[in-house]
């Protein structure tokens, strides 16, 4: 049981990294739960002890952001891809499991070569509701204090 | 145009005047360095760059804070681990040269190799000065310049109001492909706010350029001074039309949009020549500029709270703060609009930038102004050693 429940969260974090890279921004935000947080911060940071983070929102905060993102008409297009590895899925009972994984993210912006953009330790914890998983916390930890550019787009 | 302030593009992008900027700017300038919360034990040291080059800011075993040179006498290896942590001495990877963290050198192995004539005395790390304002570290690598007190002149209060008894609680940092000077003009700047942070909420924006003023403190400091809407000036249905979703005023404060803890004002000061200290929506940030090269910044954003921050407040804060730097609300459009700069400015023998609005009558004024940032540029060109007539006209 609890391996078929395993394969159901591996395939809706391979579905995470899709929809972000498709764009699908309003498909993306419905794995997560409602209330869910959702945090971006550095290893500089935790190693530091700070709780702060250069993206520190929750569900319904993330939806206003991708609303915002519409009138960022100055942040050139980009096209975003995103690598999941090395993900480790434990299911802690009928309805809760922790998933932590590894995510490598390229930015191409229009014109330019494609960069490395980013690589981060991600930690999820998830919360399965009727037959479908959410993810009830994200939080990404990348390895680099130092952003490139800027981070207009979710980890 | 008699009052005309023109700016000529290689500025950016020379690297002739870069080089020059950091021999003749960031020499002889006070620069932020690191806060004293970074270093509150003996031997705590961090990793800074200082024109270029690379400084140890540590707490030495007596409690004072001292800048040292980050490179060995020997061969100039760099002598500690990583970008911050604590130690007792420092001591070279390569050959052991032990310096203790007043830079005194204090051990070579088998010195007898040198000579009679060696003395450990002439061997100690350069020091450049330091002084503390407010917890705030600066350091200064020019003997002859003013003391920080007199150098920071009528924006020390400023610094002051912002920072005092705050610690530090989380770094921010981007690399962007764009001119320092982008960055730090783009906050003396009050005339961009409504336009460029659109996302932000024109309605909220709108409010707050009316409400303001820019304020030339003297010595190329800079100061834009807000007064906050109150809620009752808040048109939160226009500012949903413009979103596109429904906005209360709840979530207006959960989004860090609107401050549910204001303050007399808000502020955002921009020390010359490299550090900015907004203070707005109840939180304070220190950001540092550090120049890579005429087309690459090295932002730094460090975070600070208060310790005894409630924890509905520091949460709050933490939100916040996420306002300014790479993910920022703001911050995404301040460094996308630095690197468009630098594309334009990359134009050779295109003319000059105009910066002259509110040139006439050059006083304190309404915050959509140009005036803060010719002060800025007076005192670049001073530091430059540059007449009125090279790179530009200022009037």
């Amino acid at each position: 049981m609890s391996g078929e429940e395993r394969e159901r969260i591996l395939e809706q974090i391979y579905r995470y990294a899709w929809l972000l890279d498709e764009q699908r921004f309003e498909e993306w935000l419905e794995i997560f739960a409602e209330g869910a947080s959702y945090v971006v911060t550095t290893e500089e940071n935790v190693r530091c002890g700070y709780a702060f983070g250069p993206i520190l929102e929750r569900k319904e905060t993330l939806r206003e952001r991708l609303a915002e993102r519409q009138h960022l008409w100055w942040v050139d297009p980009a096209v975003t891809s995103r690598s999941v590895s090395n993900p480790i899925v434990e299911v802690l009972g009928a309805d809760q499991a922790q998933a932590r994984f590894y995510m490598v993210l390229y930015k191409t912006r229009e014109g330019q070569v494609t960069e490395l953009f980013g690589c981060a330790k991600c930690f999820t914890a998830w919360r399965k509701i009727g037959d479908r998983w959410y993810i009830q916390q994200f939080r990404a930890v990348l390895d680099s204090g130092i952003i490139l550019g800027v981070l207009d787009v979710p980890i | 145009m008699m009052e005309e302030v023109l700016i000529e593009r290689r500025i950016y992008t020379d690297p002739e005047i870069f080089h020059q900027e950091q021999c003749r700017i960031f020499r002889h300038t006070w620069q932020y360095v690191a806060h004293e919360s970074e270093l509150k034990e003996a031997g705590e040291y961090k990793v800074v760059i200082i024109a270029g080059e690379s400084y140890l800011v540590c707490r030495d075993q007596d409690g004072t804070i001292r800048v040292l040179q980050n490179a060995c006498r020997h061969r100039g290896a760099t002598l500690v681990r990583g970008t911050r942590g604590r130690c007792s001495v420092l001591r070279c990877p390569y050959h052991a040269w032990t310096y203790d963290l007043q830079g005194r050198l204090i051990g070579v192995p088998l010195p007898e190799g040198y000579g009679d004539a060696f003395s450990r005395e002439d061997f100690g790390l350069p020091t450049v000065r330091v002084e503390v304002f407010g917890g705030l570290i600066f350091a200064c690598m020019d003997e002859k310049a003013p003391d920080l007190r007199t150098y920071l002149g009528e924006a020390a209060p400023y610094v002051e109001r912002s920072v005092r008894g705050l610690e530090v609680i989380g770094y921010n940092k981007a690399l962007f492909r764009g001119n320092w000077k982008f960055y730090q003009e783009n906050f003396g700047d009050g005339y961009h706010p409504p336009f460029l942070h659109r996302a932000m909420g024109p309605a909220y924006l709108s409010s707050y350029h009316v409400n303001g003023e820019a304020v030339d403190l003297g010595g190329g400091h800079m100061l834009l001074i807000y007064y906050p809407p109150r809620p009752e000036h808040l048109d939160l249905s226009k500012l949903s039309a413009a979103l596109g979703i429904p906005l209360s005023l709840e979530t207006m404060w959960t989004s860090g949009v609107f401050n549910p803890y204001p303050a007399d004002y808000d502020s955002v000061l921009s020390l010359f020549p490299n550090t900015i200290i907004p203070n707005i929506v109840a939180v304070t940030s220190i950001h540092r500029l550090i120049p890579l090269g005429p087309d690459r910044t090295l932002l730094e954003i460090t975070i600070l709270g208060d310790p005894n921050d409630s924890e509905e407040y520091r949460a709050f804060r933490l939100r916040q703060s996420t306002i300014w730097g790479p993910g920022g609300r703001a911050g995404i459009d301040d460094i996308a609009v630095a690197e468009k700069c630098q594309i334009g400015a990359s134009v050779a023998g295109a003319p000059p930038f105009l910066m002259a609005r509110g040139a006439v009558g050059e006083e304190r004024g309404i915050i959509v102004n140009e005036y803060t940032l010719r002060g800025f540029y007076r005192e670049w060109r001073r530091y430059m050693g540059w007449s009125q007539e090279e790179g530009g006209h200022v009037r």
